[in-house]
């Protein structure tokens, strides 16, 4: 039994056209037993940026909180929503200064460029190497299943209904073949002037 | 009434290719093929085995082994290396005529000690994790809503979903890629086709 497997996770997040979605499982688990059925990965980090953590739960509640401090700090000194940019960043200069006994917990982000709208998502390893994606990223105990899935589902320029079903569809069907993941499924579509959260129900098992 | 099955023709070992043109899907009988995954030397062993079984068979019986037999005996040939396994994943896959004569595909799935189950499609091997749950929604339309649509599998439906598949995986499993071979099975037999997959 890996750490990463101890809890249990599916994350996705993909790029559309001038739109980015984020979608997790909502299950939280330890081993085989499941605990809560409606546990929220994802966290708002601004006004279109959004990260979900996967892995082991403490340390994705850790993470989450140090960095929510971090960013806080940012927006006091700097007066302006972060750029996804530097929020990467931020979460990889945070990961690895526990390189040698590292949060076993990976972070996706999703967002928006709060000037030019671009879409923008990344991926990490537990220590914090970043892979800034331009399609997809996946992450999780789900995560080569996601990769299948996304890799059918995904193609450029989608617009955010286009997007919905894709996201949604490679999560529900990845999850459903990890006994890890599942109990449910929230999607995050994030617009220039709007976020919206959409659940999902999913198979209860 | 048809079955079709696809692999890949590398063989890889660690990080190198030691060759882009392995045929993994090999017949048995006139309407069964297998396909095999795994470690390459007991895959090869393995179709020896059930190759010369079903030729005793054929003798003893005057009569071809058909697909659900194939799978049963491929079961207990698995079974007999509880101890000591034999490291192929398998997949066998055919058209075989039920009870009221109507030809039936099916698909039979195993793990490493012969357990096995029929189901509408399967998949195996380093990238069938990428590869299942697109079949799970493609070919069992599961996680459609009630309004989706649902497709029916035809001949080129299927063969377009299984290149789909082996391109998905190509893209983001390094063991998988050089080309796709796709085989058709049908009352009429087997054929074969090849599809250029990343060579990278």
């Amino acid at each position: 039994m890996s750490i990463d497997e101890y809890n249990g996770s599916a994350i996705v997040a993909m790029t559309g056209k001038d739109c980015v979605a984020i979608a997790t499982d909502t299950r939280f688990g330890v081993q085989r037993t499941t605990i809560t059925t409606d546990f929220e990965r994802v966290h708002k980090m601004g006004p279109t940026l959004y990260v979900a953590m996967s892995g082991l739960v403490t340390d994705a509640y850790t993470v989450a909180a140090r960095l929510k401090y971090r960013l806080n700090l940012y927006e006091l000194r700097e007066n302006r929503p972060v750029n996804p940019k530097v929020f990467v960043s931020m979460v990889s200069n945070l990961l690895y200064e526990r390189r040698f006994g590292p949060y076993f917990s990976t972070p996706v982000v999703a967002g928006l460029d709060p000037t030019s709208g671009k879409p923008f998502i990344a991926g990490f390893d537990c220590i914090g190497d970043p892979t800034i994606g331009t399609d997809f990223v996946t992450d999780g105990t789900s995560g080569e299943q996601l990769m299948g899935m996304c890799e059918a589902f995904w193609r450029p320029d989608l617009n955010k209904d286009e997007l919905f079903e894709a996201i949604s569809q490679s999560l529900l069907n990845a999850q459903d073949r990890d006994s890890y993941a599942g109990w449910g499924a929230q999607v995050y579509i994030i617009e220039k002037d709007k976020v919206t959260k959409k659940i999902l129900k999913a198979r209860k098992d | 009434n048809a079955e079709y099955m696809g692999g890949h023709t590398r063989l890889s070992e660690g990080y190198s290719i030691l060759s882009r043109d392995v045929e993994r899907i090999q017949s048995i009988g006139k309407n069964c093929v297998i396909g095999q995954a795994g470690f390459h030397g007991d895959n090869q062993f393995l179709y020896k085995v059930l190759q010369t079984r079903a030729k005793i068979f054929e003798f003893d019986h005057g009569q071809a082994l058909d697909c659900h037999s194939t799978a049963s005996l491929l079961s207990n040939l698995l079974y007999s290396r509880r101890f000591f396994p034999i490291l192929s994943y398998c997949l066998v896959a055919g058209v075989e005529q039920d009870s009221q004569g109507q030809w039936k595909g099916r698909v039979y799935g195993y793990d490493v000690v012969g357990s096995f189950e029929s189901r509408p499609c399967e998949a195996t091997g380093e990238a069938g994790t990428l590869m299942l749950p697109l079949l799970d929604n493609q070919v069992e339309f599961k996680n459609l809503g009630p309004n989706a649509e649902r497709v029916p599998l035809t001949r080129e439906r299927a063969v377009g979903l299984i290149q789909d598949v082996l391109q998905a995986a190509t893209e983001r499993d390094i063991m998988t890629g050089d080309f796709g071979q796709i085989v058709l099975i049908d009352k009429d037999g087997v054929q074969q086709r090849r599809i250029p997959l990343r060579r990278d």
